[in-house]
């Protein structure tokens, strides 16, 4: 487990392993493990993901992006799949980060001094009215946001 | 082999969501007033709330203490490290992308709350309803969907608001049960301030789930108070049951899935086959919540009795309450904008507690006198006249209210006089005709109410007369007379009463209709 900074520094300046490496090696198992099996996105999947992302859809290498997407696909699965041993499933999740958290126990007294503190320390935004939310929206009516109907009504 | 009863028992959970009173929201400290700025959108919205890039929560501690109190009320065991995860979902009003909640730690488990034949008027003994867990969680912001326009609007006023997602186990097996359940939880959350309790405004919401003998279950949402809950649990059992008498069971009750209400029937909104994958993860954002074990004692000194045991003390020695009366003064419905019943249990009380001081030991039972007087004579006064509670309270205090009860115990005014010496006096409170002390004596000589110590005998037996003669139904006055309808004395003495504003005492009366209609 991570104690400091320093510690994580030295992790990632250490070479363990590389991707491709990954990716390769499970394409040669044999018979292929379900992470290793290739997905191939479609091209409207691929001009929906470039429309999400804001990026243009005219003049793109479509089977270039398609590799791309497929290797990042594969290397997720890979990485969903791989089983964890007892001493990598140690770590509390309740921390959640590289490293842990050192909160202490509240007590009824802590509880109570905590929130007559949060009291005053109110930030400029959280003032009722300080400021326009739907002022950053690209479309917005009579201070609410707008959507149009087919986006939020075809959620699956 | 099951039998008829069993494939056909009813089994309903609830999933309720209750939107915390706290003063500032739950991971910002903007205001939390989702229903009371419903007409100033997007009014109380911080940079964090309205999920603006960079912006991080902070966990604001009035949610974890209201939290534990609820908890702690629900005999919980309380979780003392807890921590978010994010549950990822996309929609309009959730501008994060994810619902930070306590799906994996919650801050409490393992929980119960019983239900009693006699205080929530159940046919069954008592019932044990267990709740699996309490987490804490983000509301969304609000959608309205504007039809005509092909719009949505969105209004962040109620994004990142305190919920406690609650779920109990399928412990219900009838409606009246679970309407009992949810009438019980309000009163909880109201007692314990930690929830305005309304359905109406949507402070909490139920999902419940149903299913028949042991057929997956179906989740019903969109159930926005206690008649669309009765109505649609009803609906879908009987859809349930119609079903599987068709022998389409296997078929047609074969997943778990979701339907909504729409007044009528059930409809489906989801299937197996289209749950939605959250992706869960823990927040790295959030730190967890830690706690003292100390904390749980010291959160279950500072809250009140439960409103079980308060209805018991009222039930008995020295109150002697009916289960209505102690009902009354114990349960918060939330319904009567005159007066809560917080402000009622404390005039009764005040009131009692005078009153012993006054009164001899041997009319201990006359105390029953003061919630006649407090619950049925004032409270209907104070709703007939719009008139709230503790606008009285400075002219017509407990002090005052107990030199009233006096004039009644010492025969000074009777029932009737002093019904309308209460209404005139609470009539001219709102009114405000009265300055300073209401002096009781004067208004009894200007109402001229006071019992007449002696009576003009001839002159009574000349109106008991009047009375029969102009009620001119011989088939009434042979009734009483045979015995037949005793209750119907009471009626002649009531006329005789009225007549005279309640000066003489009805007893008086009572002797001379016997004497005359001869009657035993």
């Amino acid at each position: 487990m991570f104690k400091s900074q320093e510690d994580i520094n030295k992790f990632f300046e250490t070479n363990f392993w590389n991707s491709e490496k990954v990716l390769l090696d499970n394409q040669s198992t044999p018979n292929g493990t379900k992470s290793s099996k290739a997905i191939n996105p479609s091209n409207e999947l691929i001009f929906k993901l470039l429309k999400l992302s804001g990026l243009s859809q005219k003049d793109v290498d479509i089977e270039e992006i398609r590799n791309t997407l497929k290797k990042q696909i594969q290397f997720i699965n890979i990485l969903q799949n791989i089983e964890l041993t007892e001493k990598e499933t140690f770590y509390d999740t309740n921390n959640a980060r590289l490293l842990p958290r050192e909160n202490t126990s509240l007590k009824y007294d802590n509880l109570l001094e905590l929130i007559e503190k949060q009291k005053g320390s109110v930030r400029p935004s959280e003032i009722s009215g300080s400021w326009k939310p739907t002022s950053l929206a690209s479309k917005s009516m009579n201070g609410y946001y707008v959507l149009e109907h087919g986006q939020i009504k075809n959620r699956k | 082999m099951t039998s008829i009863a069993n494939e056909y028992q009813l089994k309903c959970g609830l999933e309720i969501h209750t939107q915390l009173n706290t003063e500032k929201k739950l991971f910002s400290l903007a205001k939390n007033d989702p229903f009371g700025s419903i007409s100033s959108p997007n009014h109380h919205v911080s940079y964090f709330d309205a999920a603006l890039p960079g912006t991080r929560p902070i966990l604001n501690y009035e949610c974890v203490l209201k939290a534990l109190k609820l908890a702690i009320s629900l005999n919980c065991d309380v979780n003392l490290n807890s921590h978010f995860d994010r549950k990822h979902y996309f929609y309009g009003d959730q501008p994060q992308g994810y619902q930070l909640t306590q799906h994996y730690s919650p801050i409490a488990s393992n929980g119960y709350l019983n239900l009693h034949s006699d205080i929530d008027n159940l046919d069954t003994p008592t019932k044990k309803i267990n709740i699996i867990q309490l987490q804490l969680e983000q509301d969304t912001g609000m959608s309205h969907y504007d039809n005509y326009e092909k719009k949505t609007m969105i209004d962040l006023n109620r994004s990142n608001v305190p919920l406690i997602e609650l779920v109990t186990e399928p412990n219900f097996d009838s409606v009246p049960q679970v309407i009992a359940f949810l009438k019980k939880y309000q009163n909880l959350v109201r007692r314990i301030n930690v929830s305005t309790g309304n359905l109406e405004t949507g402070a909490i919401r139920v999902d419940v789930n149903v299913s028949v003998g042991d057929y997956p279950r179906v989740e019903l949402k969109n159930l926005s108070n206690t008649s669309s809950i009765s109505n649609a649990i009803k609906y879908e059992y009987d859809r349930q049951i119609n079903i599987i008498k068709q022998g389409k069971a296997a078929e047609l009750l074969r997943y778990e899935e979701t339907r909504g209400w729409n007044g009528y029937e059930t409809i489906k909104l989801r299937s197996k086959e289209t749950t939605i994958d959250y992706r869960y993860m823990p927040d790295p954002e959030l730190g967890c919540i830690r706690l003292d074990y100390s904390i749980i004692k010291d959160i279950k000194k500072s809250l009140p009795i439960s409103t079980d045991d308060e209805i018991r003390i009222f039930l008995n020695e020295p109150y002697n309450l009916s289960l209505k009366n102690a009902k009354l003064l114990c349960i918060q419905n939330g319904k009567n904008e005159y007066y809560t019943n917080g402000e009622v249990k404390k005039y009764y009380l005040d009131s009692f507690n005078l009153f012993r001081e006054v009164i001899p030991p041997s009319f201990e039972r006359d105390c029953k006198i003061i919630a006649n007087w407090v619950i049925n004579e004032l409270l209907g006064d104070l709703n007939k006249l719009e008139l709230p509670l503790k606008n009285i309270q400075e002219l017509f205090p407990p002090t005052k209210f107990i030199e009233f009860i006096k004039l009644l115990q010492n025969g000074k005014v009777s029932n009737t006089g002093g019904k309308r010496l209460l209404f005139y006096i609470l009539e001219n409170i709102q009114t405000k005709q009265f300055k300073g002390n209401i002096d009781l004596q004067y208004l009894i000589q200007k109402l001229n109410i006071e019992i007449k110590s002696s009576v003009d005998g001839e002159e009574l037996l000349k109106q008991c007369q009047s009375i029969i003669d102009n009620i001119n139904n011989p088939k009434l006055i042979e009734n009483i007379k045979s015995g037949k309808k005793k209750n119907s004395l009471n009626y002649l003495v009531g006329i005789a009463m009225r007549q005279t504003r309640g000066r003489v005492k009805p007893t008086e009366y009572q002797r001379i209709f016997k004497n005359i209609l001869m009657i035993k």
